[in-house]
């Protein structure tokens, strides 16, 4: 499949994680449904949404640097970014940071370890939510 | 008062009635005279207020008692679902971290937390049991079963746990009793692995005895089945050997403090062979052993004698005819990389679409995913064995998990182990080292005759010519009496058995001396992909290691495991320098002719484009066809970097190396 049918096909998901062996579970997980773009960190996420406007936005919330709350942040002061669907990866489970997340209109949650089935289905609904919201 | 008089009157029959705030009962009796005419009555008007108040306050109480018992009942009952689901979250994220840690503590810190999260299960399981057995709703299931299938399936689960602790379990089983029963199948496994469990717990050095006989019963058809089992355990003293019926019991406490257990099995297994009309006796002499038998009556189904028990139906046999069927999705599950190549290898000239998993949990969720036609499962595994993946497969996926034919791999070709796994919910078992004839034995049993095609003319590799690798350490012999592949195939494996070399060496060497369990388990895996590549040498030394480590002999492995490893490790040496060697003389015949310096540099700059628009796949992909041209020694060694930066996901990294491999090319040119 060439890369314009495959982007045709099937949406984008930006996945950022600073964890090499988490993106290749990420990646091993979707890449049979879904066109997978990968980030091993905030700035790379943010540099990439200056390209293209992925589908939805997979974010992990402990990264060195640039931490998935700043990036969030970020990417909902972009005018034409704010709106991309993000489910936030954590290896924590942190009052606070749920909180603040919900604060900035994150869709779902996923604690990591994830099991991949998991992550599957919570990306599929986030995803035909936004089919339905468009259809309205 | 007026409005009672006449009621009050009413002999035998007494009255309620209140009277500011009081509340009274009136009883009468009829005073009569000889001639039975009524002179006049007796009436007796009792003060009940008080009275009434305390019934009452019964009453209240006697429905809050059912309340409670039926939310006992609606507890306990919950309590299965409610408890069981985290339970398993916990174990089964348990297993992805074991799965994915890489580093020895944590790895250790999970496997204990799995051990504690296994016992626990196990108590609320107990508990569980015995309210049932309490509340009288302990029912039995009455299935037809083979005597001989359900002790070699008991004695090959008690066998792993007794050989963990360095004992040795003997089982004999008396041929002549009938072979086939109706009972609670379920149940009686049940009570003896409660027994076994409990022997093996107490005992600490020498054996456990199991004797299985049976003699005839009441009624024609009903024979009375005996179960002894006997160890050199630590004993009961007389005083406490009526105790250890009761529930949450276990005595001499002090001296038990080792064992684990809530002091329920016991108490279950009594209630159980109760309920079976059975009886349990025990005799034991204080710090020498125990002796229990357990006498169960069952029905017979099947006289013919235990030594005829009938092999499960196999399916008519077509020899030997190849087929492919490319619909076919096939799932192979083992924890060992060698084993699966292997595995994929026999499996190639099918043309099935093929796909690995490495360990229960990660097939769990394929299947969750995917509907596979087959699966082959591996026995024993780290972590989640074959058979516990199995059955969670089985219940928990839905359709998907109903759907596939499931094939066990066993590397365990005992008696009766096809027994067991038919009843673990497999189809069909293979044994391994797999053997094509077998194999497509098995094939031409599971897939449907619709959906083979005829085997084309088979476009196959070159073959393997034994001549060509001349290995120190390896028989070539042995080797293709197990590999059906071409030559390609068995350098694959040959460079996996060196990749997981450097890893299981390390391995080994820390495991030797701290966690016999993985040690076992990881000399099993050594004793099988060595026999894969021939090295007949590693793989005797390795089974041995696997022998003394099941029998918990230290003595042994700490005297024979140098040799093993320095033989392990010249071997992969050889291997090493074999493979090195072959790399070398195939790159000058094989690689690409080399590009010139504005191609080099036109694919260096789309590739560093690629980064730049983060297409990272695109990318690995253009690097990776670079490498297979011949390229000047700088150029080479900068894309290999640039390769595994990649492969970290270390974009930015690669970015850089890119830009600087560009800089190098630009001055070249000038």
């Amino acid at each position: 499949m060439s890369q314009a049918e495959e982007r045709e096909e099937k949406k984008t998901i930006l996945a950022v994680d600073d964890t090499a062996i988490i993106l290749t579970r990420i990646v091993n997980t979707l890449r049979d449904r879904y066109r997978v773009i990968t980030v091993n960190s905030g700035m790379r996420a943010l540099r990439y949404l200056e390209l293209e406007k992925p589908d939805l936005i997979l974010l992990d919330i402990q990264m060195e640097q640039k931490d998935g709350i700043e990036t969030l942040q970020e990417i909902r002061e972009r005018k034409d970014r704010a709106d991309i669907p993000v489910i936030m990866l954590t290896g924590v489970e942190d009052k606070d940071i749920v909180l603040k997340s919900a604060q900035l209109g994150v869709r779902d949650y996923i604690l990591k370890p994830f099991a991949s089935a998991d992550l599957l289905e919570r990306i599929c609904r986030v995803l035909q939510e936004e089919a339905s919201k468009e259809e309205q | 008062m007026e409005d009672f008089s006449e009621e009050m009157l009413n002999e035998n029959i007494p009255q309620s009635f209140s009277l500011n705030g009081q509340h009274y009962e009136s009883h009468s009796k009829h005073i009569v005279d000889e001639n039975g005419k009524i002179q006049g009555s007796v009436i007796l008007i009792l003060d009940m207020t008080d009275i009434k108040a305390y019934i009452n306050e019964i009453k209240r109480v006697r429905r809050q008692a059912e309340k409670a018992s039926i939310a006992k009942s609606e507890f306990l009952a919950n309590m299965s679902h409610e408890i069981r689901t985290p339970m398993n979250a916990i174990i089964g994220l348990n297993d992805i971290i074991m799965e994915e840690c890489g580093d020895t503590e944590i790895y250790a810190h999970a496997k204990d937390v799995q051990s504690a999260a296994k016992n626990l299960l196990a108590i609320i399981n107990d508990i569980l049991d015995l309210s049932k057995v309490e509340a009288g709703k302990m029912e039995l299931v009455y299935v037809d079963y083979y005597l001989k299938a359900m002790a070699n399936e008991i004695i090959a689960i008690m066998d792993m746990a007794a050989s963990q602790r360095g004992l040795i379990l003997k089982y004999e089983c008396d041929e002549t009793v009938p072979c086939c029963y109706n009972g609670d199948e379920g149940r009686i496994k049940q009570i003896l692995i409660n027994i076994l469990n409990n022997a093996i717990k107490f005992t600490e050095k020498g054996y456990v005895r199991t004797y299985v006989t049976g003699k005839p019963g009441k009624g024609e058809d009903e024979e009375l089945l005996i179960f002894h089992v006997e160890d050199t355990g630590c004993g009961i003293k007389e005083e406490d050997l009526n105790k250890i019926f009761e529930d949450f019991r276990q005595v001499d406490s002090k001296r038990n403090r080792s064992a684990e257990g809530t002091g329920l099995g016991l108490a279950i297994v009594k209630h159980l062979v109760e309920l079976m009309e059975g009886t349990i006796e025990v005799e034991s002499t204080y710090g020498k052993g125990t002796k229990v038998t357990i006498t169960i009556p069952q029905k017979i189904v099947d006289r013919r004698p235990l030594s005829e028990t009938p092999r499960p139906l196999e399916a008519e046999e077509k020899i030997g005819e190849g087929f492919t069927a490319p619909g076919i999705k096939v799932l192979i599950v083992d924890d060992n990389v060698i084993n699966r190549k292997v595995a994929r290898g026999f499996l190639k000239r099918y043309a099935f679409d093929l796909t690995e998993a490495e360990s229960g949990p990660e097939a769990i969720e394929l299947v969750r995913a995917n509907r596979y036609d087959i699966i082959f499962m591996d026995h024993m595994m780290p972590g989640m064995d074959g058979i516990e993946a199995a059955d969670i497969i089985r219940k928990d996926c839905d359709e998907n998990g109903a759907a596939p034919v499931m094939v066990a791999l066993t590397a365990n070709a005992m008696e009766g182990m096809r027994e067991h796994f038919l009843k673990c919910g497999f189809e069909d078992f293979i044994s391994k080292p797999l053997d094509s004839k077998e194999l497509n034995q098995l094939l031409l049993r599971w897939v449907p005759e619709k959906y083979r095609q005829k085997e084309d003319e088979e476009e196959e590799g070159k073959p393997l010519d034994p001549a060509a690798f001349q290995i120190e350490g390896i028989d070539m012999a042995a080797a293709v009496q197990y590999y059906s592949g071409d030559e390609a195939g068995f350098v694959d494996l040959l460079e996996l058995y060196c990749i997981d070399g450097k890893r299981k060496t390390e391995l080994l060497r820390e495991l030797a001396e701290s966690d016999l369990l993985r040690y076992q388990i990881e000399v099993h895996g050594l004793k099988s992909a060595s026999a894969n590549i021939g090295a007949i040498e590693v793989s005797a030394m390795a089974r041995i290691q696997e022998n003394a480590a099941a029998q918990g002999d230290r003595d042994c492995i700490a005297a024979q495991f140098p040799a093993l490893l320095a033989e392990y490790e010249t071997l992969l040496a050889h291997i090493g320098q074999f493979l090195k060697e072959r790399r070398q003389a195939e790159e000058k015949k094989e690689k690409l002719p080399a590009l010139s310096l504005w191609k080099l540099r036109e694919q260096t700059t789309s590739a560093l484009e690629d980064l730049q628009y983060f297409r990272s796949q695109e990318c690995a992909e253009r690097v990776e066809e670079l490498l297979r041209h011949e390229l000047p020694g700088e150029a080479e060694e900068r894309l290999l970097q640039i390769q595994e930066q990649l492969r970290l996901y270390e974009d930015d990294q690669a970015e850089r190396l890119l830009g600087q491999l560009l800089g190098i090319l630009g001055r070249e040119e000038e």
